[in-house]
């Protein structure tokens, strides 16, 4: 094959990779607070022989985190809380601080406020947020100072990252490589929960488009295969 | 080709959806049935090109690297513990529970359980029992002869005997509190156990330390909200269909990978 199939190929592989990516946000599509995930394809130039033009081959150059709110459901559950602007609820896990979107949180054996994974929500000074046992009535401010029976217990901690810098790491968290800083006047909701940002018609028209490119790509790669044996075929008549 | 697996997980969690909402709505009339809510969790991710890493054709930082997903999967099943409606009943063994608390009973095998179902009876030999048969902790005993029973907020349990003009204090019942209520484990039979996630049992009086109080003549319904429950429903079943999509989808383009010559 020469580099015109190649050209072809790179596209066919970076649809695969794309195909893969609209998959998992399709997959998550109700997972709370998940962030959509898109990705941006870039000519990679190849440098020829001396004299030769180069050629542009394309790749997934990198992918891009869609902060983009996603809707705000209200539930009846007081340890439900959701953003409706910028920034993420910090969380202490083993490899240590994490940020996440997910509010549905619940309390553990000791009363200390947990994510769904088991992993603390920090409040703005980096400790554990206690709901006392006898607690009756858990309210929120929209500032997130939790009230247990209006004594307050701790003010969630909220964070914003640069998105570039963040890493995700499964079960709802991110990793942010550069550092966070803290948000002031961040706005919490208590009783309600951030979806996924995932539209399902973006998506489905995405899907259906990285199928169509792929059967271009496809197409192209057969033509070119079918030039190639063309000329073959003449240039073995002449001989 | 990992979008096949990916919307399987998507399809996967959205029937993991379809069956806690389709527990929920046969659960609908049942005394004191929490809501249950399948909460889901995005997988690792697969780095194929790292951030921060120079990239071999230009030498400069890739800024954001490539980061692909490996689909979701369900992180918990989380209950809704909001208090029920309470449903009068006028029966002088069903009580409600008005807040916190769960009562306790004995399992056969002498293990503790605890309930939010105060459709109690009386079994023969006159002892306080669920709807299963098994005791409320406290072993009360309503004597034969008994005409009236009284359970008033605090849970103590009167009697007016034949021939005797005041009521008698026969016992107490006590409500348990748990640090953390959603992590008990269901058991079935609207009974739930003491797990290491629910923190122990701090039994107590109703009405003490946030535990709620009794309400004789009454039972709590389920918390199912039936019209959010069918709305999600529709919303599982979309989403199931887009991932199903994805897999034909995917299948396509594996089909035609193949026929490229």
């Amino acid at each position: 094959m020469d580099n015109a199939g190649y050209i072809g190929l790179s596209r066919s592989a970076g649809l695969m990779r794309e195909l893969n990516a609209v998959a998992n946000n399709i997959a998550n599509l109700s997972t709370n607070g998940y962030r959509r995930e898109g990705s941006v394809f870039a000519e990679h130039v190849k440098a020829l022989d001396a004299g030769d033009p180069s050629i542009s081959m394309t790749a997934m150059s990198h992918r891009y985190l869609d902060l983009s709110a996603g809707d705000v459901v209200t539930t009846n559950n007081a340890l439900d809380f959701a953003i409706p602007g910028e920034g993420f609820f910090l969380v202490e896990t083993a490899g240590g601080e994490r940020l996440t979107r997910d509010g549905a949180f619940s309390l553990n054996e000791i009363g200390e406020l947990v994510t769904g994974s088991g992993n603390r929500v920090l409040n703005e000074s980096g400790g554990s947020i206690v709901i006392p046992q006898q607690a009756e009535n858990i309210t929120a401010s929209s500032d997130g100072t939790i009230f247990a029976d209006e004594q307050a217990v701790g003010r969630l901690g909220v964070v914003t990252a640069d998105a570039a810098s963040m890493v995700r790491e499964g079960k709802n968290l991110f990793r942010a490589e550069n550092g966070f800083e803290r948000v002031d006047r961040a706005e919490v909701r208590q009783r309600a929960l951030e979806g996924s940002n995932v539209s399902a018609v973006t998506e489905l028209a995405r899907l259906i488009e990285v199928q169509r490119m792929y059967e271009a790509s496809k197409q192209f790669t057969d033509n070119e295969s079918e030039r190639i044996r063309q000329t073959v075929r003449t240039l073995g008549q002449e001989s | 080709m990992r979008a096949l697996s990916i919307a399987a997980t998507g399809m996967d969690a959205q029937q993991t959806r379809v069956e806690v909402i389709s527990n929920n709505l046969a659960n609908m009339n049942t005394t004191a049935y929490n809501t249950r809510r399948a909460e889901f969790a995005d997988m690792h991710y697969q780095i194929v090109r790292a951030a921060g890493a120079s990239s071999a054709a230009t030498g400069e930082v890739v800024p954001e690297g490539v980061q692909l997903g490996t689909g979701v999967r369900t992180s918990s099943v989380s209950i809704d513990i909001t208090q029920g409606t309470l449903k009068d009943t006028a029966g002088d063994l069903d009580i409600a529970i008005e807040g916190n608390g769960y009562l306790e009973v004995t399992l056969p095998s002498g293990e503790a359980a605890f309930t939010r179902d105060g459709a109690l009876q009386r079994s023969a030999e006159g002892l306080i029992v669920n709807s299963e048969g098994f005791p409320i902790a406290g072993n009360i005993t309503i004597p034969n002869n008994a005409r009236d029973i009284a359970i008033n907020p605090a849970g103590e349990v009167f009697v007016t005997i034949d021939g005797q003009p005041a009521a008698s204090l026969i016992g107490t019942i006590g409500l348990v509190a748990f640090s953390n209520p959603k992590g008990l484990e269901a058991l079935g039979g609207n009974l739930y156990r003491e797990t290491e996630a629910s923190g122990n049992p701090l039994q107590g009086l109703a009405g003490q330390d946030g535990r709620g109080t009794f309400r004789q003549g009454y039972l709590e319904e389920s918390n199912v909200d039936v019209v959010q429950q069918i709305a999600e429903l529709i919303e599982a079943q979309r989403g199931y269909e887009l991932n199903s999509k994805v897999i034909t989808a995917a299948d396509q383009m594996m089909g035609a990978t193949t026929q490229i010559r």
